[in-house]
């Protein structure tokens, strides 16, 4: 037998079909524009919050953003540290609720459940990651507050940043429980069986070798966590206990208003956001402080999630 | 528990069935010494030159009867009978899937961890029945350690690696007490000198048979009695592989060591014993389960072994 080829080689037949190549072209171009617009909406946001704040920081009155009574914006107080102080509370008491359950969550399914078990708690847990932030708003003023709250120390018939809290705790057990998993699940099995067989039990290998091993995404989940806590709108502005003003308040006993829920409430209610001349723009200054806080802790977040990528 | 007299039997170098390099130290023949073994008459044709009886069995530390490993419906392994010596090297060979690495890890009860294993059969550790309810197989672990295929330092310091098991044992605690045995550890696993000046570097910036030999210092910080040996070096080159094994020899005077190996030269160059497991097909399943073929000195295994799927095996015909 001879050699057999093409008896004639050019550059039309490997050229391929110009349809598909142009076919080709045109997908990768659309996803293109799909990926753009993204980043475009972001800008624009960006851009919309930028523009109005600009116009409030330009003309405001900056003694009436600090050391005032409250947060009044229809009457031209805008005291940012009520605003502050009712975040860092509602953050602060979330995640004494989320970081022992959703870490203690993330440790029993990587390390202790049986594979049945967790074929029963992962999906529980991904329908509370489920659950429209409205619903527990409702949960945390109607049931947390009558049964949780007036039993350490508060006052039950109301919203306060403790009910707030709490309902903003069990809306982030899952991300810190679902993050951590992934960070534990990381380090590798046979790190594990090196300690199970030098005699060390579970809990002592998961607290010497996993927990270790696996800081960074524990830290990671702890600062996404934080980051959702600020932003959370619904469950603090239902069960904060503040409707459109707030009087500071140092006591997470009483009602408030955090940065989200001062900002819903005023773009919310029948007469619209009237009242003095800034008060439309306080909303977007409020919006950016909210926006430079999550941004700055998610990108520090990031940070540590790709630390957990780069080892091993 | 020091059953194990020196019994100098130096036969087989006057009869010359040792291989002329074979760097044993101890050159006595198990065969002789292992009631359920004995072939050959005993000192028909050598005298002991200490005055030691030749027949003195060596204390068993594994008595393995009828040994079945399970995960969920498959049957791993197949009525395994085995005996392990103490202070010898007892290698495990055969084929991917002959299941001689789940029988590995019977004896310090590693498969716990896999929630569908599960053993039938007897397995005595020194006489106690290591699959009894009350044994605890952390307690297990402590006794026996285990050294894995690749190389898994934790990624700390290397002090942090070897003092890890003699910590969580409550051996020591901080200071000279537990430097002393991260020395001594790291000088029987012949790494003492590479490390000594970076102790408190991350065990991950070693080389991987510096590794190894940090993992097997790591496993014998905690004084156990066995050591069991999954394919240590097959994630190394010959030069590492080289020094493992000079360690091992090294190591039978204080360890009983059980190596799983695919490596047949290994084997015939450091084991005392051998243990040939094969394959055997399931036809109506189509499962595979690891049967015992053959357990013998080392010297009959790859000389004239008593069966001709081993002798298959050995001489490359096979596997």
């Amino acid at each position: 037998m001879n050699e057999v080829g093409p008896a004639e080689l050019s550059i039309e037949a490997l050229s391929g079909s110009p349809r598909r190549v142009r076919r080709e072209r045109i997908i990768s171009r659309a996803m293109f524009c799909a990926a753009s617009a993204s980043v475009v909406v972001s800008a624009l946001i960006i851009y919309a919050l930028f523009a109005e704040a600009w116009i409030f920081m330009r003309d405001v009155d900056w003694s009436a953003t600090w050391g005032q009574l409250g947060w009044f914006p229809r009457r031209g107080i805008y005291d940012m540290p009520t605003l502050l102080v009712a975040s860092l509370w509602t953050t602060a008491i979330a995640m004494v609720v989320a970081a022992p359950l959703g870490m203690g969550a993330a440790i029993y399914l990587s390390e202790y459940a049986k594979p049945s078990h967790r074929a029963l708690f992962k999906p529980i847990l991904e329908i509370l990651a489920g659950i429209p932030s409205v619903v527990l708003g409702f949960f945390a003023l109607l049931w947390l507050a009558p049964n949780v709250v007036a039993h350490i120390g508060g006052e039950g018939g109301r919203g306060s940043m403790l009910a707030a809290g709490i309902g903003v705790g069990i809306l982030t057990i899952p991300l810190v429980a679902s993050i951590s998993e992934d960070a534990m699940a990381a380090v590798p099995k046979s790190l594990r069986e090196a300690s199970a067989g030098l005699g060390a039990r579970r809990a002592v290998t998961t607290v010497r070798v996993v927990l270790p091993a696996a800081v960074s995404g524990l830290v990671a989940s702890l600062i996404v966590a934080v980051s959702r806590a600020l932003g959370e709108t619904m469950v603090v502005f239902m069960a904060g206990g503040a409707a459109d003003a707030a009087i500071k308040t140092y006591s997470p006993y009483e009602g408030s208003l955090t940065m989200p829920a001062a900002m819903a409430s005023l773009a919310s209610g029948t007469d619209q956001v009237v009242g003095e001349g800034l008060t439309f723009q306080s909303l977007f200054f409020v919006g950016l402080v909210l926006f430079m806080l999550t941004l700055g802790l998610n990108l520090i977040g990031d940070r540590f999630v790709a630390r957990v990528r780069e080892q091993y | 528990m020091t059953t194990g007299h020196d019994t100098r039997l130096d036969s087989f170098n006057d009869t010359g069935l040792y291989p002329p390099n074979n760097h044993r130290d101890r050159p006595e023949d198990p065969d002789m010494t292992a009631t359920d073994q004995r072939t050959q008459e005993p000192g028909a044709d050598s005298a002991p030159h200490d005055g030691a009886e030749p027949e003195t069995e060596r204390t068993v530390i594994f008595d393995v009867e009828d040994l079945n490993v399970y995960y969920g419906d498959f049957r791993a392994v197949r009525d395994a009978s085995l005996k392990v010596h103490k202070n010898e090297i007892t290698a495990f060979i055969g084929p991917s899937g002959c299941g001689k690495t789940t029988l590995l890890r019977c004896f310090n009860r590693m498969n716990d961890l896999i929630e569908t294993a599960r053993v039938t059969g007897s397995l005595r550790y020194h006489g106690v029945d290591l699959y009894h309810p009350k044994v605890d197989s952390v307690e297990v672990r402590r006794q026996i350690g285990m050294v894995f295929q690749k190389p898994n330092p934790f990624p700390k310091s290397i002090w942090a690696n070897v003092a890890y098991g003699p910590r969580v044992a409550g051996l020591a605690k901080k200071g000279p007490a537990m430097d002393d045995i991260v020395e001594n550890s790291l000088r029987k696993a012949a790494l003492w000198d590479e490390v000594k000046d970076r102790l408190d570097d991350n065990a991950l910036g070693l080389s991987g048979g510096q590794q190894q030999r940090l993992c097997i210092a790591r496993a014998i910080a905690t004084d156990p009695d066995v050591l069991l040996m999954d394919e240590p070096c097959s994630a190394l080159d010959p030069i590492a592989t080289t020094r493992i094994e000079e360690l091992m020899q090294g190591l039978k005077d204080d360890y009983s060591i059980v190596i799983v190996t695919h490596n047949m030269q290994q084997a015939a160059r450091v084991s005392d014993r051998t243990a040939f497991f094969s394959v055997e097909v399931n036809p109506e399943s189509d499962t595979r389960t690891g049967i015992l073929v053959e357990y013998d000195s080392t010297q009959k295994m790859f000389s004239n072994p008593a069966d001709e799927r081993t002798e298959n095996y050995v001489t490359g015909r096979f596997g």
